[in-house]
């Protein structure tokens, strides 16, 4: 089932530079009381690729300890994830690598 | 509700009340998505154009503008499509409704429910302790039509999710 079509968007006037390109960021799902978790599963395979056994191990670290780091990406590909997860009503955030 | 897979997606047959209700989730939805986010309630907005890890992702007040922006397109588009449905969900609203959801929309279909849960548990505070309590421990019936809205949702959800799953019989 093909996803939701990506918005055209305004062409950016920033220069990638090289730190947006390492693999550095971090795409982080947390927890909420409202998603189902079948849901979440189904975005998780939609959205990220992950096998059915991949995205219920996400899903239930998000479930059982409150947040779960779904990919290590460069800056424009973690903020594509945040932005299709966060469409598909997932709490995501990103946040720099340590 | 009753659904199955068919050639082209998925067969849903709803009886009046239930098509009564989906008319309603949709109206509203289209509705809502037509709101500018600074329009919309501070919880609905919250829920849907969420400015939860903007500052840490260092995004800048333009870079935040332009993923509003984008949100907004991708319900527009949502909105538009499900003007489309309602227009043949509300012909012969009092007859049940059979209708088809071609395959490749249903990931939109799935999305726009889930909007709809996620929106009226955020307006009416409903969090996990509300989702589990039991019909006779919530004596508002405001709150008390919103849970059962969210967990039909829910339902309807939970069989587009199962039919899709390529493992399912």
């Amino acid at each position: 089932m093909p996803g939701v079509a990506e918005p055209k968007k305004k062409k950016r006037t920033r220069h990638l530079t090289h730190s947006e390109n390492d693999p550095g960021w971090r795409v982080i799902v947390w927890n909420d009381p409202v998603n189902l978790m079948s849901y979440v599963v189904h975005v998780f395979r939609q959205v990220l690729g992950f096998s059915e056994t991949k995205a219920q191990q996400h899903m239930l670290e998000v479930h059982h300890q409150g947040k779960s780091c779904v990919a290590r990406e460069s800056r424009e590909k973690a903020e594509l994830y945040w932005q299709q997860l966060q469409l598909r009503g997932l709490k995501t955030t990103i946040e720099r690598s340590n | 509700v009753q659904v199955t897979r068919c050639d082209s997606g998925y067969e849903w047959v709803f009886d009046p009340a239930e098509r009564s209700l989906l008319i309603s989730v949709f109206e509203r939805l289209v509705r809502e998505y037509q709101v500018a986010p600074k329009d919309l309630s501070a919880e609905v907005r919250d829920a849907w154009y969420s400015s939860r890890g903007s500052r840490e992702a260092g995004q800048s007040t333009e870079d935040f503008e332009e993923w509003i922006r984008q949100l907004r397109q991708f319900r527009g588009e949502y909105a538009h499509k499900a003007a489309s449905w309602l227009q043949a969900w509300k012909a012969d609203e009092q007859e049940p409704l059979f209708w088809v959801l071609d395959r490749e929309d249903s990931d939109i279909f799935l999305t726009l429910m889930n909007d709809y849960r996620l929106a009226r548990a955020a307006e009416m505070g409903i969090g996990e302790r509300e989702m589990e309590a039991s019909w006779e421990a919530i004596p508002d019936d405001k709150l008390r039509s919103a849970i059962a809205e969210i967990h039909i949702m829910a339902a309807m959800m939970e069989c587009l999710i199962r039919l899709n799953d390529p493992s399912a019989g």
